[in-house]
């Protein structure tokens, strides 16, 4: 038995006992042919009977045979050709001629679809193509530079399994309340960062009013929805795909060697110790045999080492690999969509197998499974059940990757790595190992299981009247996390002159059982309902629903459940393909509002104007397709952010309490005061797009758009008074405006056998404060409003940036934040009271979120290769510089050769202060020494494919076969790249896990 | 389309059904009424009022919270984010400049009382307990406010319970409004609380300890700083014309106040305080001890602590005091020598008069014998080691100390390094010691250096083993005055009472005391080692600025802008 037909069966079983269908005494085989107007062959043609199982495809002559009685009907179906039906009057040779066809593009909007001339809203798609050619785990990795209108922005380094970027869309329009936007997957609210990029159909940002409407007070932050893939109709797809790729950091820091560390180390000290005299300060310090350079030639490696710990601790290329293995296919009676998906992706550590039966090293594996399944269980009732599971562990080290990090980044190379009796080093100052890190504390095995279930149906009430049908949603997700370690603690070993050893920390071998902690389960039931009349009379089209919608997430814990509620819905009216109407409106509440001002209604009115169907347009050569649309309408933010639940009522609190008699004592107090008047932020959107087909080959987008979120959920502790002694209540005050613009470009051509593909996409939106309470009487540069939400702020350093002699010091404003001494950062005193404090800090460079974000890609195929690159950018964006590469050698930590050549003291014109072993906090306050542009243009992606010859496939009865490689964060051009840091995220491999680029071979083949 | 009209409604109307879907929350949670209507919750939120009480005196700075001891002359904080530095430097803009902290407390206070008549308390005791401590507290947080700043707004349970919408402007109230508050809150907890404790209750709040309190608030408001100056910063007068109208001065008030407590008995007519003496053969092992021993071990000294879990090594609340290096701790509290200069011999001179025999090549012997108990310095025994400053120690790393000092008091020596040892620590707001001190001093305001006054002093001083004042000074109440700031110093050291005492002898427009001490160059030991022989070297370190009118805090700016009916104390 072959295996393609293997799924239908195990369908046709399963699906026996809900049939009505009447299975006809006398079928016999009939033959037909199926061509196009020009009598070429239409091959792999799926010819199927009306209301029966029976399916058949065409082969490479177009020829087919079915089993079938007279009287029924024949349905023909093949992408590019317009569906036909025949009726099967006798036993005769069938020849069907199929007429092509160039269906209308049709998009995904919240809980429906629009054709392209009827959609009025500004939405943004990502082709599920483009979502697989990143090699990465993390689906929000791949999208960046695909969609205008969204920001991604990475905030941790690329550990495996929890480098979830954060999301934006069309910028950050609060600065009270929350500012993520909504996910769905299936239209329930649900992540989407760790599906598997195969199970995914088509990925949707909706941006403006007209597109978030559907969520009420919910959508203003914008709107991600996931639509995952269904079967189809057709003969059964099998795909399989194997991939297996090399993670490697992209960059690390340069520190410098033990010599130069101890030379730059004795220049510190002789600044902090600069009152001792020479000869003290010869005695006390340069005396010390470890504090002489010339000790450091590699004669004792022990006493005297080079250390280089990232070399010593991190590996340069780190596995990954995934596979994936997908069932597709269906009869226009029941479709099916079956994929299994794994990933493995390994960390960098070094030294993770030193211990005998277990490693430490990082390990992030996942298995999807995805099975959807779709049904025509009568004429007018389709049945579709979509069930999702998830498994994720994480394994990692019982050290967290920042601490690791930092430690390497830290430690100076004049620390060895191990002692000569092999026990692990460290002195009194570095009383920590990476070593010790990676290797001796344990490890921790973090699991995720998910199950998601989708239900869902469509009822046609054509009885009743037609276009008329009634749909529904169930959805069932749980989620259980647990974790589990076991744990291992480690000492440190500091060879004294004498060959003793000191000791510090305690060492324990490892905990022979595992511990567990954060066991967790939630459970999400979601339910959707509602009807929807879509019909066609003559020019007009009408089609409208409405809809309710409940969400109840119940989580482990005192909780009570997190609910919501809402009905929408939306009404559109076409004439004639060119002129559309759309009211779109939403009746939500939330939770956390009191009874009364709990529920609020948000319409949105949108049109388009498709002025190509216009008779004076129609059939231009040129111009092929020109539509200008607009929204404007009123939506809503619910998200109280990092605040607690239901702010509109009085609560107490357990907690806090005092020390009697030695034993700690039951404490309750009171929450933040409460505000029953307190209500949603509301946003007040308007948007105008124009979308332009040039030449058939040039597709442009244009939208245009303004955003006035008002009643910000704020609180006011900046203008109250802190005798109230108690958490101020959240109020709605203040106003944000965002404006901004996008264009997306896409040009394709074909040449020949050479095509090609264009695309690009920028995104701008800039963000003012239009009203905040503020106190009066602050000098001019104080207040934020004005200014962007995210505006960076600090300290201007003067322009001779640092402090010549004590006569300048005297000279000038005295430091709040310590005792000044030469060399030390030089801070204008914006409101010259003669202290240097936070009130002189004024607005610096740019925002923390971008306000430019672009992407631009380049694809071609040419005879069975194909080639796909992408870059993405930022622009706009500031960012303060507050790790050890910058402050380095502050607390006798490393430092880097570009920061320590270029300090005061050693360089003749400085960029840094001068170098210390101290803490210094006048120097490293935020301020505009620190403050870097951290714009980026970026080799995103790059894939070369190739796939074999059809011919030679066929008679191996194989569809595709295709070898690729492809990689992941390539190269970046950005200012950062002298110092070897991530524009995007300084802090990676310093602090954070580095940042890695992929480099990535696979095989996918398909049956 | 009938029919979809019917479907929509049903729609509505199941929605309309279910509009109460998102109504879960007023079932789940505690409010005011569950609070104050139930004993065993009034008493979880009366516990929490406590929380205002800080955990090691009042530690300043975020990054390592540095005790207050080194805004004073008593030590230098060596410490990371420098948490009493901006003091050190003249700026009070924002440092320890807690308002919301102690408003915080007061509102608890004030909910409290605004409730107490609601709960259904189980005895008519447990009511004056319970209230009682509460009021001792509402006058123990305001006077932390009152000593910063000067006269702030009295909010209490009538009207002080503020939400936004309310008249949030307060103008500030006079020092006299604030002491009377303070006053006669103490005068209700006086009146209700018992005298002595069940073991379980140790910590909470006593009749002592609220007479204790009462006893330290006159001495503060019979000070130079509050009682020559008027309005919101102080007293405008040295007669009590119009609290008791008894023309009594403030001064014999609180030599009275501070008598009543040393004075005190228990219901079984027995001592209720008592210096803590044991029959040590150093006396002045009485004087470390106290600070380990509690209060059923024997310590009747104790007036009013924090009665803490044991403390370890890694505790941040001790860390930070302990001896850095091989020791364990953090180091970041280290006695400057301009403090240690201030102890006197062991034959009760100062070390710069005639005849003290003070040897500055061997400056630590011959000491009072609390220098022992409260320094730790070059040669001196620590967990079994000799302690080495010197500049080619081996204990500490190089630049990881500052002074050559750090603090013995009340540290315990069993809790090392790398050790889970833990001990008992107390800290102390009152204890007895203190009231002697406060009688002395406000005794020798009212009537010069008299037997009794001397008697009072010598009481403390001999309970460790020191020799008796001079008998010299009596007659010469300035000189007397010079020697009780100078006891108060030694006796009371590191126990957050300097920075405050300093500044309360001095005057807004003079000034001369806390500047003279707090303000100019500050010393620390270098000491060298040549074979056996050590030689100490005092050199500056720093200059600290400090201006007569720092003895009030500035008002936070921020809290001016907020508030134009806010007066800035002179000087801002």
């Amino acid at each position: 038995m072959t295996l393609k037909k293997k799924p239908e069966i195990i369908l046709i079983m399963l699906f026996f006992l809900f049939s009505n269908f009447t299975f006809s005494q006398d079928n016999s085989s009939i033959k037909g042919r199926i061509s196009d107007k020009n009598g070429n062959p239409v091959v792999n043609a799926v010819i199927s009977v009306l209301d029966e199982f029976t399916q058949v495809s065409t082969d490479l002559s177009g020829n087919f045979t079915i089993s079938v009685a007279p009287g029924k009907v024949l349905l023909t179906s093949r992408i590019g050709y317009k569906p036909f039906k025949y009726e099967i009057k006798d036993r005769a040779d069938i020849s069907i001629q199929l007429e092509k066809e160039q269906p209308e593009e049709v998009y995904q909007v919240a809980y429906g679809t629009r054709r392209k001339s009827e959609l009025t809203a500004a939405i943004s798609t990502i082709s599920a193509d483009d979502l697989t050619k990143a090699p990465v785990s993390t689906l929000g990795n791949a999208i960046q530079g695909l969609a205008s209108g969204l920001t991604l922005l990475k905030t941790v380094g690329a550990e495996p399994g929890w480098d979830q970027p954060s999301i934006y869309i069309r910028g950050v329009q609060s600065f009270g309340g929350g500012t993520a936007p909504l996910v769905l997957v299936d239209n329930v609210e649900r992540d989407f960062s760790q599906l598997n990029p195969a199970e995914i159909e088509s990925f949707t940002v909706l941006k403006d009013a007209a597109a978030t409407v559907q969520y009420g007070m919910r959508g203003a932050n914008g709107v991600i929805l996931v639509t995952t893939k269904k079967g189809f109709v057709g003969k059964p797809v099998i795909s399989l795909t194997a991939q297996y790729g090399m993670q490697s950091p992209t960059r690390l820091p340069q520190y410098v060697g033990s010599q130069d560390y101890v030379s730059y180390r004795n220049i510190a000290l002789r600044n902090d110790y600069n009152k001792l005299s020479d000869a003290d300060f010869t005695s006390l310090f340069l005396s010390n045999p470890k504090n002489n350079p010339a000790n450091y030639n590699g004669s004792n490696p022990y006493l005297y080492p080079n250390t280089n710990w990232y070399k010593s601790f991190l590996n340069s290329t780190a596995p990954q690999q995934s596979y994936n293995l997908s069932f597709r296919g269906g009869t226009e009676v029941a479709q099916y969509y079956v994929v299994l998906g794994t990933v493995d992706q390994k960390g960098l550590y070094k030294s993770t197998d030193v211990n005998p039966g277990y490693s430490t090293q990082n390990d992030f594996i996942r298995y999807n499974f995805r099975s959807v399944v779709d049904v025509n269980l009568s004429k007018n009732l389709k049945v579709g059940v979509n069930l999702a599971g998830r498994v994720e562990n994480r394994h990692v080290p019982n050290s967290s990757a920042g601490s690791i990090l930092s430690a390497l980044s830290k430690l100076p190379s004049t620390v060895p790595v191990s002692n000569a009796d092999s026990s692990i080093a460290g002195s009194s100052i570095y009383k920590y190992n990476p070593y010790g890190m990676i290797a001796k504390t344990g490890f921790q095995d973090q699991y995720s299981f998910y199950l998601q279930g989708t239900t869902t149906f469509d009822l046609k009430l054509g009885m009743i009247t037609e276009g008329l049908s009634a749909n529904g949603l169930f959805g069932y997700d749980a989620a259980k996390f647990y974790n589990r370690y076991k744990s291992q603690s480690y000492a440190v070993y500091q060879q004294n002159a004498d060959n003793s050893y000191t000791q510090f920390g305690q060492s324990n071998s490892i905990d022979l059982g595992y511990s567990s902690s954060n066991s967790s389960f939630n459970l999400m039931l979601n339910y959707l309902c509602g009807i929807s009349y879509d019909r066609t009379f003559g020019v007009n089209h009408i089609a409208s629903d409405i809809k309710y919608m409940q969400s109840s997430l119940s989580t482990d814990g005192n909780n009570p459940d997190y609910r919501n509620q809402g009905v929408f819905g939306r009404t559109t009216y076409t004439f004639d393909s060119r002129y559309t109407a759309e009211l779109g409106y939403a009746y939500n509440g939330s939770e956390d509002f009191a009874s009364g001002k709990r529920y609020g209604f948000f319409p949105v009115v949108s049109g388009a104007w498709v002025i190509s169907n216009e008779e004076f347009m129609k059939n231009n050569e040129t111009l092929n397709f020109l539509k200008l649309r607009g929204s404007y309408g009123k939506v809503g933010n619910s998200n109280i952010g990092a605040g607690s639940r239901y702010p509109f009522e009085d609560k107490f609190y357990s907690g806090g309490g005092y020390s009697f008699n030695r034993s700690s004592t039951d404490g309750s107090y009171e929450g933040r005061i409460a505000n029953p008047n307190l209500t949603w932020e509301e946003s007040l959107n308007a948007n105008i797009g124009l979308e332009v087909s040039l030449l058939k080959k040039l597709d442009i987008e244009v939208d245009v758009f303004s955003n006035n979120r008002r009643q910000i959920i704020t609180d006011l502790s900046n203008v109250l008074p802190s005798i109230i002694g108690q958490d101020l209540p959240y109020v709605n005050d203040g106003s944000v405006l965002s404006r901004g613009f996008e264009v997306t470009l896409k040009h394709h051509n074909k040449i020949g056998d050479f095509s090609y593909t264009l695309q690009g996409n920028v995104s701008f939106v800039k963000n003012k404060i239009t009203s905040k309470q503020e106190v009066a009487g602050l000098n001019a540069w104080e207040y934020r409003t004005g200014q962007a939400v995210m505006q960076q702020w600090g300290l201007q350093v003067a322009p001779d940036k640092f402090f010549k002699d004590q006569a300048d010091i005297n000279g000038w404003a005295k430091s709040s934040y310590g005792i000044l001494q030469p060399g030390d950062v030089k801070y204008v005193d914006q409101n010259k009271d003669g202290v240097i404090d936070s009130q002189d800090y004024i607005a610096l460079g740019n925002p923390s979120v971008p306000e430019i974000n672009y992407g631009f890609s380049l694809g071609c195929e040419y005879k069975g290769f194909d080639f796909n690159v992408l870059f993405t950018g930022i622009a706009n964006r500031s960012l303060f510089m507050n790790n050890n590469v910058f402050w380095g050698m502050q607390d006798n930590n490393n430092i880097t050769t570009e920061v320590a050549a270029n300090s005061w003291g050693v360089s003749s014109n400085p960029l840094y202060p001068r170098l210390t072993t101290q803490l210094n906090n006048n120097n490293y306050q935020p301020s505009s020494l620190w403050l870097k542009n951290v714009d980026y243009l970026r080799l995103q992606t790059l894939e070369i494919g190739y796939s074999l010859p059809k011919k030679l496939l066929s008679k191996a009865n194989i569809n595709e076969v295709r070898f690729f490689i492809n990689g992941y964060n390539l190269f970046s051009f950005d200012g950062l790249n002298k110092y070897n840091l991530s524009a995007e995220i300084p802090n990676a491999g310093v602090t954070l896990y580095p940042e890695t680029r992929v480099i990535n071979i696979g095989t996918s083949l398909k049956f | 389309m009938k029919i979809f009209k019917y479907i929509s409604l049903i729609l509505v109307l199941g929605f309309i059904a279910c509009n109460d879907f998102l109504n879960l929350a007023p079932d789940v949670n505690l409010n005011e009424d569950k609070v104050f209507t139930n004993y065993v919750n009034a008493q979880a939120f009366q516990a929490d009022i406590y929380s205002g009480l800080t955990q090691r005196f009042n530690a300043i700075g975020s990054y390592l919270p540095v005790p207050m001891s080194s805004a004073s002359d008593e030590s230098e904080s060596n410490a990371g984010y420098f948490g009493t530095k901006p003091f050190n430097m003249g700026n009070y803009d924002g440092v320890d400049a807690n308002i919301s902290y102690y408003y915080t407390a007061i509102h608890k206070a004030n909910l409290f009382l605004k409730n107490k008549d609601r709960i259904p308390y189980p005895s008519k005791l447990a009511r004056q307990k319970m209230v009682g401590e509460v009021y001792f507290l509402r006058a123990f947080y305001y006077n932390e406010i009152v000593k910063r700043f000067g006269g702030m707004p009295i909010l209490n349970e009538v009207n002080g319970l503020l939400v936004p919408g309310d008249d949030l402007m307060r103008p500030r109230n006079t020092y006299r409004e604030c002491f009377a508050f303070i006053m006669n809150d103490l005068k209700n907890a006086i009146d209700s609380l018992p005298v002595t404790l069940n073991t379980n209750e140790y910590g909470r709040a006593t009749k002592g300890a609220s007479m204790a309190l009462k006893a330290r608030v006159l001495l503060y408001a019979a000070s130079p700083l509050f009682s020559k100056t008027n309005g919101i910063w102080g007293m405008g007068g040295t007669t009590d014309d119009w609290y008791d109208k008894d023309g009594k001065t403030w001064w014999l008030k609180a030599a009275e106040a501070a008598q009543a407590v040393i004075d005190l008995k228990d219901e079984t007519g027995g001592q209720v305080y008592a210096l803590y003496q044991t029959n040590a053969a150093n006396k002045a092992d009485d004087y470390q001890n106290l600070f380990f021993n509690r209060r059923e071990q024997g310590n009747n000294e104790i007036i009013f602590y924090k009665h803490e879990a044991p403390v370890g090594v890694n505790d941040a609340q001790i860390n930070v005091w302990m001896p850095n290096g091989d020791f364990g701790g953090n180091g970041a509290v280290e006695p400057t020598n301009n403090f240690v200069k201030l102890f006197e011999m062991s034959n009760g001179k100062y070390i710069d008069e005639a005849g003290s025999g003070y040897d500055p090549k061997n400056p630590y012997i011959n000491r009072d014998p609390r220098f022992y108990k409260t320094i730790i310095y070059q040669g001196s025994t620590w967990q079994g080691a000799t302690v080495d400053m010197s500049t080619t120690t081996t204990q500490f790393p190089a630049g990881t100390f500052l002074t050559g000092y750090f603090v013995r008091k009340y540290l315990p020596e069993q809790i090392k390094k790398l050790s889970t040892t833990t001990s008992y620590h107390n800290w102390i707001f009152f204890r007895l010691a203190e009231m002697y001190l406060n009688y002395a001093e406000a005794m020798n305001e009212v009537e010069g250096p008299t037997q009794r006054v001397r008697d009072a002093v010598n009481a403390v001083r001999s309970r460790s083993g020191v020799v008796d004042l001079p008998v010299a000074l009596t007659g010469d109440q300035s000189s007397m005055r010079i020697r009780l700031q100078r006891e108060r110093a030694i006796e009371l050291s590191f126990e957050e009472q300097r920075w405050w005492d300093a500044r309360r002898w001095s005057t807004g427009e003079q000034g001369e005391l806390a500047a003279k001490w707090f303000g100019g160059p500050f010393y620390r030991v270098t000491i060298t080692k040549n074979g056996n022989a050590v030689s100490y070297n005092e050199e500056t370190y720093f200059t600290r600025i400090y201006q007569p009118h720092n003895n009030l805090y500035e008002i936070p700016t921020g809290e001016m802008y907020k508030n134009p009916l806010f007066v800035q104390n002179p000087g801002y």
